[in-house]
């Protein structure tokens, strides 16, 4: 086998460890406001399952986590930058309305964190300290960004990365809440593959350009924070 | 206070596990105003599995200041979070530790699972697992991982055992057989019984007051 093959198969298996609901991240707890929206009925099929994650991919992920996400990338590319990982968080902050979804989000990136300072993984403890000491936020798609960029992980692959995980994420919690099956699982996952392409074949928003629109999902996370019975966070 | 730290600083952590309404709760309730009272400072993970009435329950209960006590949600997978990823749990005991610097003893209570539940030892030092007598007398003949594993097995419930048509000695002969002379205690978290013995255990094994 030549060099170049070995070191793509070790660059792959990289991708497959970072991308694989194995890796320990929290992500079990979060529906991102599904929960809500099959307890009151209004998502209960294989289309309202598709549909719910098409938008999260295209409302919230497209034009904010996918920019926090590359612009944090970058920000740690040679020498972490941050200041800029600081900026970023609070874009994310303030683009982020219902507080389940915000505290979520830090709970996540606390978590992906503290996995990977404990994996040494170059360039995150300084951030977590940070964020450990207050001066820091630490929202999920900057430390997603962080966390992949000193895992050596190029900034598409962390694109795919994070796009792949949430749609997992969501599929895995429709199956908990008795939606769809282990096979529609998997056909949604193939079909939101596609869309992800479509939209790392765009470039990136840029940060100060961050956007998000999902207001469906928005009132279900809020109104998940008053709900009586729930299995996930959010 | 001499602390166990087995591979880790800050305060040590005390898993409980076991089936849903065992008595995991309870046996909170019935440890937690034994260990204040001789200055172990506290503080409280649960893991409910639907809603957050564990957490709010102790909060509530008057028996430890209610920011001391956290409900983190699993969602629907109690299993994961304390033993394949229990990343959220560490996070909430950290937080804990960061809040309460002086804080000596966190216990964690699982969301009601399986017999075939365990620790993860990144999670916690020390672990009970709380089965209840109301299930039947064929528990431990059953073997579960946690039962077989835990550091302390836990039989509650024993009040109920004419109720429920079990033989408490022949129940616990077969407990103390499977565990092949890891400690059992049989307990009613009702009123006490076998209490003080589950605290000696925690005081030596986890506290290591007597060392
Ligand atoms: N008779 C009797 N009842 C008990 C005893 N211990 C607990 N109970 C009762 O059993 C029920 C369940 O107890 P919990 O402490 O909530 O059980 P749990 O294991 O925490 O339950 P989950 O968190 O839902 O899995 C409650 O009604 C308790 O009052 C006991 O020793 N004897
Ligand atoms: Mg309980």
């Amino acid at each position: 086998m030549s060099r170049e093959s070995q070191s793509n198969i070790l660059s792959l298996l990289n991708v497959l460890r970072h991308g694989d609901s194995f890796f320990p991240s929290g992500a079990v707890a979060f529906s991102y406001g599904l929960e809500s929206l099959s307890s009151d009925g209004s998502v209960n099929s294989f289309e309202h399952i598709e549909e719910f994650i098409h938008s999260q991919l295209y409302g919230r992920w497209a034009g904010l986590d996918r920019a926090c996400l590359v612009s944090a990338h970058t920000a740690c590319l040679d020498q972490v930058d941050i200041k800029r990982l600081i900026e970023i968080d609070h874009i994310m902050d303030a683009a982020t309305l219902p507080s389940l979804l915000r505290e979520g989000s830090l709970r996540a990136g606390a978590a992906i964190l503290g996995v990977h300072t404990k994996l040494k993984t170059p360039g995150v403890t300084e951030y977590r300290e940070y964020i450990l000491s207050g001066n820091a936020l630490g929202h999920l798609a900057v430390s997603q960004g962080a966390c992949f960029s000193g895992s050596g992980l190029s900034v598409v692959e962390t694109e795919v990365i994070s796009a792949h995980t949430l749609v997992v994420g969501l599929a895995s919690a429709a199956i908990r809440l008795g939606i769809i099956g282990h096979i529609e699982s998997q056909s949604l996952i193939s079909l939101m593959g596609t869309e992800i392409e479509k939209i790392i074949s765009l470039p990136a928003p840029e940060i100060e350009e961050a956007w998000c629109f999902s207001p469906v999902s928005d009132i279900a996370v809020m109104k998940h924070e008053v709900s009586e019975g729930r299995l996930f966070s959010n | 206070m001499n602390l166990s730290h087995y591979h880790r600083p800050g305060p040590a952590r005390i898993g409980i596990g076991g089936p849903v309404g065992s008595g995991k709760t309870a046996l909170i309730e019935a440890i937690v105003p034994r260990l204040l009272s001789s200055g172990v400072e506290l503080g409280i993970v649960t893991n409910d599995l639907v809603t957050r009435e564990d957490a709010e329950r102790l909060k509530a209960g008057g028996l430890i200041s209610p920011d001391r006590v956290l409900g983190v949600e699993c969602g629907a997978c109690p299993h994961t979070v304390i033993r394949e990823d229990p990343t959220l749990n560490i996070e909430a005991i950290e937080y804990l530790e960061r809040t309460f610097s002086s804080l000596d003893l966190v216990l964690l209570e699982s969301g009601g699972d399986n017999l075939a539940s365990t620790f993860s030892l990144d999670l916690v030092d020390w672990w009970m697992f709380v089965i209840d007598v109301g299930a039947g007398a064929d528990i431990p003949r059953k073997r579960g991982p946690g039962l077989l594993q835990c550091d302390l097995l836990i039989v509650n419930k024993i009040d109920i055992s004419p109720h429920v048509g079990v033989d408490i000695c022949g129940l616990k002969k077969e407990a103390e057989e499977v565990r092949g002379g890891n400690p059992v205690i049989f307990t009613n978290c009702r009123n006490g019984e076998g209490i003080e013995d589950v605290l000696a255990h925690i005081r030596r094994c986890v506290l290591l007051e007597d060392m």
